[in-house]
């Protein structure tokens, strides 16, 4: 055996006889959901379950989502398991079971419901659903025989390698998508979780270190100060940019759109405007956004804009000859 | 051969008879003269300001060919003006009263005075004060020795008051009132530079020179023992200050008396060099950048020259960059917008790779290269302008970086010309993608203008909106990787493009 693996090994044994002794302690089913509690709202499509297994009488468990299924072996060395899952949008089920020489020992349930404001479905969940703050010391406290709980981000200063930052551990798969915006792809989490709260948030004072304050454009205009003096010029700004909630379109981690939008363009404003969706297969009309140029932001402007109909100001930078000399760099520039 | 003969003497006849001539009109000292004093009416001509005195010294020939009536007929006429001044008391100089203090001026002797005392003529002088010499003391001139001495005595050096300055003071009514005496002249001490009969020197100084006197206290080899050898000036440096080399220590300093420190003629700070440094001056005052260093410390100018003499170019105290990290060893505070400056010395110490200027002073010219010292209208006093921004477009604007960097680095977009630019993945400019658009970066978004880790001075953090990102930048042999806030890691390579910017 080689030096490193035997290291790991005693490392391994030893942290778990510890687990084990607590395990024994508690003499409860076999696996505990520690997280997520049952009917909870989530706002993003992966999320982290938190399991507490007692090793002696479990060797297999299998999580079963909508999304499909994910099964991992245990290691009597250890308590806590963590896995991340991906959610679809609306309700979920996550069906945790657990095995022991392959015959099912336990069953638990949890139910959520992924909601987001740029769909009609989902806009309003059903009201059993509450949201729910995972970092509260009784958890971090669980977690932390792995993980160090701990801030260690340096304010104003990104990480050179960002997988030394605490929150990466759990957290990477946010980031995960093509277009990333850069204080989430850089881990400066806490230049926006910084645990305040808004008008729009205030019932929520004091639940979580990391509770962002909402609406979020005082964040954003924190950094994009040229567009908000721009659109503060305009007669007309369109809902969304004026009530302040910008993560209505945007998704201020990651996406595979550009911009960071969370649906491509024309279904993102056919979500709300639904009725243009309508009218223009009833009669025909060829802006469907089927190419770039049908696209509704070719002619509108999706902030604001001193004309009517949010049409584009008539010379739009879009149209500049500095923009159109490289077409195709514009991937670059996310 | 009878013709060359003739040649020959007639040649050193005309040779010979040209040596005499010139011996005997002292053609040469007459030329020398001549040059030197249409020289100084040239200066003055150009130079308004700061005029040279044109010096015509009057020569021994010149001086015995001085009519002695005329001499006589101005005294006399001094005698009648004389006249109307109330007759001074004949008490101790320092006891003269404040109505009879004037301005030095060449005083003009009594002829009464001479009379009554017994002339003594030039050549029944003593050997001692033989040969004579250039500039006599008036009174030693005339003969008039009784004016100091006592007369009828059998010791005839003996003066008529025990104090030699009561003596000087007596014709020289001058009463030093400024602020700041010379310590000798504080003392009474008038001998220690001047001598009472005849010197080679105008003003009858003890020197032949009035660098010369100064330096016989205020050197460091000077063996007196007072504050005159912690002043010392060694003007043995290569550098020297102008006006001392050219004229005289007096440019400055007043050897008797002055209303400022150092016995200077104006305030040391500012106001002296100023002066006559006028092109400076509107740099220093108008420029809308201000250098604290000058504007805003204890000693201005001086804070960095030596007035005197260094071993450094622009009469720095210090080699260049040790003179700027003197101040800017530590965080400064700037007096452009209160925020404050870097601290460059540790700066330059932790990043190894620095800019060419810095690296080579001698050549690049340190940092006075970019940095405009005494201060500029552009912003962190450069000489030429540059953007505070993160983005700009570079497009008809004449950056300051041009200066040396070749403009085509970031204009061709398609370029397969290592000296145009290595930053390329195959032909596509990487540097043209990155600056030339309406988001178009500065420079310093990815560069270090002072120095970096990394090589091509790319920077390890550019500041965003108060955040510093990493560029993550990773050398590799015909290229290498940056993985900045802005994007993620991409690769480029001069020989097998990846494919970025197509």
């Amino acid at each position: 055996m080689k030096p490193l693996e035997l290291l790991l090994m005693a490392a391994v044994l030893h942290f778990g006889m510890g687990c084990g002794v607590m395990a024994l302690a508690e003499e409860t089913p076999p696996t505990i959901i520690v997280s997520p509690p049952d009917k909870i709202l989530v706002h993003e499509t992966t999320l982290s379950v938190v399991l507490k297994v007692n090793t002696t009488q479990v060797d297999q468990i299998q999580l079963w989502t909508s999304m499909g299924r994910t099964t991992f072996d245990l290691n009597s060395s250890k308590a806590y398991y963590c896995q991340s899952i991906s959610l679809r949008l609306g309700e979920n089920r996550i069906d945790v079971r657990s095995y022991k020489d392959n015959a099912l020992v336990s069953e638990q349930v949890r139910h959520l419901y992924v909601t987001s404001p740029i769909y009609q479905e989902f806009k309003y969940p059903p009201t059993e659903y509450q949201r729910h703050f995972f970092h509260t010391d009784t958890n971090e406290a669980k977690c932390q025989s792995c993980h160090d709980m701990s801030v260690n981000e340096v304010k104003g200063v990104a990480f050179i390698d960002v997988t030394k930052s605490n929150c990466y551990h759990c957290h990477h798969n946010i980031t995960n998508a093509k277009y990333a915006h850069a204080p989430a792809v850089n881990w400066l989490c806490t230049s926006c979780h910084n645990g305040e709260v808004g008008s729009d948030n205030k019932k929520f004072q004091g639940r979580s270190k990391y509770l962002v304050p909402e609406p979020v454009n005082t964040l954003c205009f924190r950094c994009h100060k040229k567009n908000f003096k721009l659109w503060q010029s305009y007669r007309y700004r369109h809902e969304p940019l004026d009530s302040g909630r910008c993560n209505k379109c945007h998704n201020s981690h990651a996406s595979p759109y550009k911009m960071f939008v969370r649906k491509p363009v024309n279904s993102i404003c056919m979500g709300c405007h639904k009725d243009k969706q309508i009218r223009a297969k009833r009669h025909g009309s060829k802006c469907e956004g089927a190419s770039e140029g049908k696209r509704c932001i070719a002619c509108h402007t999706p902030h604001a804009s001193s004309r009517e109909f949010f049409l584009k100001e008539k010379k739009s930078k879009e149209h500049n000859g500095t923009r159109t000399r490289l077409p195709q760099k514009e991937t670059l520039h996310e | 051969m009878n013709k060359n003969v003739i040649q020959t003497v007639f040649l050193i006849l005309l040779v010979g008879s040209g040596i005499y001539f010139y011996q005997a009109y002292n053609v040469g000292e007459k030329l020398d003269r001549f040059v030197a004093i249409m020289g100084n009416i040239a200066h003055n001509l150009q130079h308004a300001k700061h005029a040279y005195e044109v010096d015509v010294n009057i020569t021994d020939d010149e001086l015995s060919e001085i009519n002695i009536t005329k001499i006589s007929k101005e005294m006399k006429s001094s005698l009648d003006k004389k006249k109307e001044v109330a007759p001074v008391a004949r008490v101790a100089p320092m006891a003269i009263e404040a109505d009879e203090i004037r301005e030095e001026e060449h005083p003009i002797h009594n002829k009464a005075h001479a009379i009554k005392a017994k002339l003594v003529r030039l050549e029944d002088l003593p050997a001692k004060f033989k040969p004579l010499k250039k500039h006599l003391h008036e009174p030693f001139k005339m003969g008039a020795c009784q004016i100091c001495h006592v007369a009828n005595t059998n010791k005839p050096g003996d003066l008529v008051r025990k104090n030699i300055h009561e003596i000087c003071y007596e014709c020289h009514k001058t009463r030093y009132t400024k602020k700041f005496d010379h310590k000798p002249v504080k003392e009474g001490k008038c001998m220690d530079c001047h001598d009472p009969h005849q010197s080679d020197t105008k003003k009858l100084l003890k020197a032949d020179s009035v660098n010369n006197l100064c330096l016989k206290c205020h050197d460091k080899k000077s063996t007196f023992k007072d504050r005159a050898r912690k002043q010392f000036v060694n003007m043995k440096l290569p550098v020297k200050h102008k006006p001392i080399v050219k004229k005289s220590c007096l440019e400055c300093h007043d050897p008797h008396t002055a209303d400022h420190k150092m016995l200077l003629n104006l305030d040391a700070n500012m106001d002296l060099c100023l002066d006559c440094h006028d092109d400076i001056k509107d740099k220093i005052h108008d420029s809308k950048y201000k250098h604290g260093g000058v504007n805003n410390s204890k000693k201005h100018c001086l804070e960095c020259h030596n007035p005197h003499a260094t071993k450094y170019k622009k009469l720095l105290k210090k080699d260049q960059i040790s003179m700027c990290l003197t101040c800017h060893d530590k965080e400064v505070k700037s007096d452009e917008d209160g925020g404050m400056l870097m601290n460059m010395k540790k700066h330059l110490k932790e990043n190894p790779n620095w800019h060419g200027p810095i690296k080579d002073v001698a050549k690049e010219g340190g940092c006075v290269a970019c940095h405009d010292p005494h201060g500029s209208n552009n912003f962190s006093i450069l000489r030429k302008s540059f953007t505070k921004n993160f983005y700009d477009n570079f497009e008809n604007k004449e950056f300051f970086c041009f200066k040396c960097h070749e403009q085509k680095k970031v204009v061709e977009q398609y370029t397969t010309n290592d000296k145009i630019t290595k930053f390329r993945d195959g032909d596509v400019n990487l540097h043209y993608l990155h600056v030339n658009d309406r988001k178009g970066r500065s420079c310093r978004a990815c560069h270090d203008e002072h120095a970096s880790k990394y090589k091509h001075l790319i920077r390890d953090y550019t500041d965003f909106n108060g955040i510093k990102f990493p560029l993550r930048f990773i050398d590799a042999k015909n290229g290498g990787s940056c993985a900045p806030a802005c994007h993620k890691k991409f690769e480029y390579d001069r020989v097998d493009p990846k494919g970025i910017g197509r």
